[in-house]
């Protein structure tokens, strides 16, 4: 649960108030939780709520810019808006290979983890508390349109990564 | 027409399933056309799967008999039948 929690929490203080708070509430309920048709889920449902709560409170009212999505842009794209040379990912890595080999599961996550703290925080909402786009706009403070620079800028990023360390390991 | 910028921004924000159905044809047209983004959309497609698959290993780890959900110090058994205060909205 603390792992989890870290995921969307910093510092550690705060994610481990929010499993404290979890367990809390898991506890109080632990007749349910043994009738739960899937436990996990059920877990997962409480800690996402507390997760939420806390990042609702300090998220909600801040004004954190985005960084610009022109730099970005700019390095993938050309003026006329087609990918810059050796930016097109047609030469990337096999994903397919690397997911039987473990490979890709790792890079994602180095690569999440290198994303600026309020992409991170859009992406990580949205893949893995499944948070759906008007909660995430709400518990954040996101206009729509905020949101869908977040995920864009997020994906590409990503893919900008997963390229880098493709080419890498091909020296 | 649409270009390479437009085409990844659609796909990436997720805005392309909800487009008009000109937006969509034309992304379809684009993608045809253009190997970089056909590649794209593969690697997009394949970082779903990763995330799925880490998503789904995130959750199997908050199995409660695994011995990850602990009662906190201090509290007080659970009696059978104790009224939940704060279940899962839409939680099992």
């Amino acid at each position: 649960m603390l792992r989890f929690a870290r995921l969307h929490l910093q510092p550690d203080e705060e994610a481990e108030d929010a499993v404290q708070d979890a367990s809390v509430v898991l506890w109080a309920q632990a007749a349910r939780l043994a009738q739960a048709d899937d436990p996990q889920r059920y877990v997962f449902g409480v800690l996402k709520n507390k997760i939420t709560d806390r990042l609702r409170q300090r998220y909600r009212h801040s004004h954190e810019e985005l960084p610009a999505e022109d730099a970005l842009d700019a390095v993938l794209f050309k003026e006329n808006g087609h990918w810059a040379e050796g930016m097109g990912p047609a030469q990337v890595h096999n994903p397919e290979r690397l997911m039987a080999q473990g490979q890709f599961l790792e890079r994602v996550d180095w690569c999440v983890q290198k994303l600026p703290p309020k992409i991170a925080r859009v992406f990580s909402m949205k893949e893995f508390l499944e948070c759906e786009a008007a909660e995430i706009c709400d518990v954040l403070g996101l206009s729509k349109a905020d949101y869908w620079q977040c995920l864009s800028r997020a994906r590409k990023q990503l893919q900008l990564c997963l390229h880098q360390q493709g080419l890498e390991n091909q020296r | 027409m649409m270009n390479c910028r437009e085409y990844v921004y659609l796909l990436t924000s997720e805005q392309l399933p909800q487009s008009d159905t000109l937006t969509r044809m034309q992304s379809v047209g684009h993608r045809y056309l253009c190997r970089n983004c056909r590649a794209f959309t593969l690697q997009h497609q394949a970082l779903d799967q990763a995330l799925q698959v880490s998503r789904q290993g995130l959750i199997e780890s908050l199995h409660p008999q695994r011995g990850l959900v602990v009662a906190p110090e201090g509290t007080p058994a659970p009696t059978a039948g104790s009224a939940p205060s704060d279940a899962p909205p839409s939680g099992p």
